[in-house]
């Protein structure tokens, strides 16, 4: 089981509740798994405190070309929908100089067809790290992170191999990055059921719509947590899952006392009893078969 | 003078055609040759409503055609790149000029080159 917990809009718990639900399950005896995909701000460590046990570098495959072995012919070029790779030809006066390549590492798309195309074989590859991978244990949890290189423009790679370490047979709750573009996808990607926590403000609708469609599109079953579901007006929220058919699986009003553990670092769980019965009960819901989300 | 100078156009046809504001943007380029040996041409920017990479796909296409000299309004930064390491000198001329203007400030050494920036 497969759990990935978005939510579009940035801020809106949940690492929270991601942390809880793993954390909660691996308290029962189920074998659980925390993957922290949100790889440009991985802060679900800063809860779980894990014992980091492994920790790796992740490198993608860029071509290199060395010196005095292209003959300009263009075909890498030609190849590359991204252009990601431009071929300098000699200088014309000097029409035996070799050619060579100039690449646009944050164009490539690391497939590797600019290297099998070249009819001189003159292009290889080398790896271009472009980010961290660490794996661990809280207690009974086993712990997963993937951590993106400041100024790296691509996080689906590093997120799909990421997830490629969570064990089959695990209840896995993956926190996904925000956002509903590639990086989010790719944490959708062989997801059991989705979780989108929102609040009830314009700003979460918002998002929460495009997390929505998103979810659809890659055809994972979405479900609702509202956070700090008493600030703002849920009206026009609920009329929207209501209209779209999406469980909410729990709503969580605002306690500042849970502000004040979350601003700690702390599992609130462990200091709110409120917050720790309606983690479980949506553990629980959760861990039921899906209500499946079909408009 | 030797070499072939290259204008991103909006619209319009040989010199008369007009300067477009983004170097990898412009549907077309017309490419001249300052000695005027040659007539103008024009070359079609396929690449110009890419997403990524417009600026890559228009430096290749010049530097294919032997383009040295390119002048626009604004070069993105990846096209920069591409077309300095081609040896492709860049200069910096207003849109809605005309490409015989360019050419007319080219060879009277007017336009402004277009400086490296170092970070």
């Amino acid at each position: 089981m497969r759990l990935v917990v978005a939510s579009g809009k940035g801020g809106t718990g949940k690492t929270l509740v991601a942390t809880h639900l793993a954390g909660l399950a691996a308290g029962r005896g189920i074998e659980a798994v925390y993957a922290d995909a949100d790889v440009e701000a991985p802060n679900g460590h800063l809860f779980l405190a894990p014992a980091v046990e492994r920790e790796e570098r992740h490198a993608l495959p860029l071509p290199v070309l060395p010196a005095g072995r292209c003959a300009a012919c263009g075909a890498c070029q030609d190849f590359c929908p991204y252009h990601a790779i431009l071929v300098l030809p000699g200088a014309p006066d000097a029409p035996d100089a070799p050619g060579s390549v100039l690449v646009f590492p944050e164009l490539c798309h690391n497939c590797g067809g600019c290297v099998r195309v070249c009819p001189s074989a003159a292009l290889s590859e080398a790896p271009h790290e472009d980010g961290t991978l660490r794996e661990g244990r809280a207690g009974p949890l086993r712990f997963l992170e993937g951590r993106l290189d400041v100024g790296e423009p691509r996080a689906a790679p590093l997120i799909r191999d990421l997830l490629r370490r969570i064990p089959a047979d695990v209840f896995a709750v993956v926190d996904a990055p925000p956002g509903a573009s590639c990086a989010t996808t790719a944490a959708l990607s062989g997801a059991d059921r989705a979780l989108l926590v929102t609040e009830p403000t314009p700003f979460g609708l918002h998002d929460l719509r495009a997390a929505l469609r998103l979810c659809r599109a890659v055809e994972v079953p979405a479900a609702v947590v509202l956070n700090r579901a008493d600030l703002g007006d849920d009206r026009p929220l609920r009329a929207f899952l209501d209209a779209e058919r999406v469980p909410v699986l729990a709503a969580w009003r605002y306690d500042p006392d849970v502000a004040a553990a979350v601003a700690r670092g702390e599992l609130a769980a462990r200091r709110v009893p409120w917050l720790r019965e309606a983690a479980e009960r949506l553990l629980d819901a959760c861990l039921a078969p899906a209500e499946v989300d079909r408009p | 003078m030797s070499g072939k100078l290259a204008v991103p156009i909006r619209d319009g046809e040989g010199l008369a055609a007009r300067l477009h504001a983004q170097f990898g943007r412009a549907p077309a380029f017309v490419v001249v040759d300052p000695d005027g040996a040659e007539p103008p041409q024009r070359l079609a920017n396929e690449g110009a409503q890419a997403e990524h990479g417009a600026g890559i796909g228009a430096a290749a296409l010049l530097l294919r055609h032997g383009v040295t000299a390119v002048a626009a309004e604004r070069f993105g930064p990846k096209a920069e790149q591409a077309l300095r390491a081609g040896g492709v000198a860049l200069f910096l001329a207003p849109a809605g000029l005309t490409v015989a203007e360019v050419l007319e400030r080219y060879r009277a050494g007017t336009l402004a080159r277009h400086e490296l920036k170092v970070y």
